[in-house]
């Protein structure tokens, strides 16, 4: 009877979590988008130099690797620090990153820790005044970043 | 004498056709409504950070035609004029044409996600000066008057989006939220 109560709870705990736990860190910690080599993330204490892949919405939407060496301060570094929109992407709660890779970086997501990601849908559109970066499993979003260009164009986000 | 289009205008345009924060810069009678908006919250004890009021109609002249042209949208010929902004979009070859505009493009740092159709636009509510971009902060739970004088208990969401009372409140002073961009208010809600 006991073992089935284990196996229960066990099941439950499963079941309820979201989304793979590394050591208990948040998914925010551990997702962030690209514009450009630059990864902007909720995590202001990545041990540096971090490898971390990259969903390429670019490249056939393949995953591939990149390297966050240190921390971008200004918009020479990285896009979402140019006057424009650095206000309003740093008070988003996002730190920073340069970012090293063997081709240049468009429009990306990137992750590190996620495990296996073939049942996750990594997805993005565009807002009015920025855009808006996803990724679901099973049609349920489990993480959402949203960058601000700073200018207005039509938005394709339903 | 036109100056053909490239780095230059990234220079010129963070010199001459800056975008603004200050709300005394918005339409008149949006202008009254984001001050009282403003002053209640302040007065609520809600940390208030502007970042964009009216954004210069030159410099989304210039974002709009560099990207379209970059990406082969349009051709160079196509760019309209503007008055005060000088520029030779055209350089009589198509490529350097296009090397110009990217040029552009990238100083600015406009995004190009794949497949993208939609060029940064040439008129916004912030161009007219119906817009303002801001951050509202606060801790807990505060005390904020509608315009109509009733007062409503607001609670600190980290989402602005889905604060619906916080937009109820900006709402009865015709201050109204656009929900897909966090720091987005408008006369209209978009």
């Amino acid at each position: 009877m006991n073992k089935v109560i284990l196996f229960a709870m066990v099941g439950f705990l499963v079941a309820c979590s979201d989304f793979p736990q590394e050591a208990g860190v948040p998914i925010n910690d551990r997702v962030g988008w690209l514009h450009g080599n630059c990864l902007a993330i909720k995590n202001p204490s990545i041990k540096l130099p971090r490898t971390f892949s990259i969903f390429d919405f670019e490249s056939d939407r393949r995953a591939r690797t990149a390297t966050a060496t240190e921390r971008a301060q200004s918009g020479d570094e990285c896009y979402a620090l140019l006057d424009d929109r650095k206000e309003i992407n740093s008070s988003g709660g996002y730190s920073f990153y340069k970012v090293e890779s063997e081709s240049p970086v468009n429009i990306g997501i990137g992750y590190f820790d996620l495990g296996d990601i073939h049942d996750l849908e990594f997805e993005y559109c565009s807002a009015t005044e920025g855009m808006v970066f996803s990724i679901s499993r099973s049609e349920s979003k489990i993480w959402e970043g949203y960058y601000y260009l700073g200018y207005e164009s039509e938005a394709t986000c339903q | 004498m036109p100056t053909k289009s490239g780095k230059y205008w990234v220079t010129w345009a963070n010199a001459h056709a800056k975008n603004s924060n200050k709300v005394d810069e918005l339409e008149a009678s949006f202008k009254v409504n984001v001050k009282a908006f403003v002053k209640v919250l302040t007065d609520a004890g809600a940390a208030v950070d502007i970042s964009t009021t009216k954004r210069s109609d030159k410099r989304a002249y210039l974002f709009h035609w560099s990207w379209k042209i970059s990406q082969s949208k349009c051709k160079p010929s196509d760019a309209k004029k503007m008055i005060g902004v000088d520029i030779q979009w055209d350089h009589g070859d198509i490529a350097k044409s296009k090397a110009g505009a990217l040029e552009m493009v990238q100083g600015f740092g406009l995004a190009i996600p794949p497949r993208s159709i939609n060029p940064p636009s040439l008129t916004s509510n912030h161009i007219s000066g119906k817009a303002i971009d801001m951050t509202i902060k606060w801790n807990g739970t505060i005390k904020v008057k509608k315009k109509d004088g009733t007062e409503v208990q607001v609670t600190y969401s980290p989402n602005v989006n889905t604060n619906t009372t916080l937009h109820a409140v900006g709402d009865s002073y015709g201050v109204k939220k656009l929900k897909t961009d966090a720091p987005h208010w408008s006369f209209n809600g978009r």
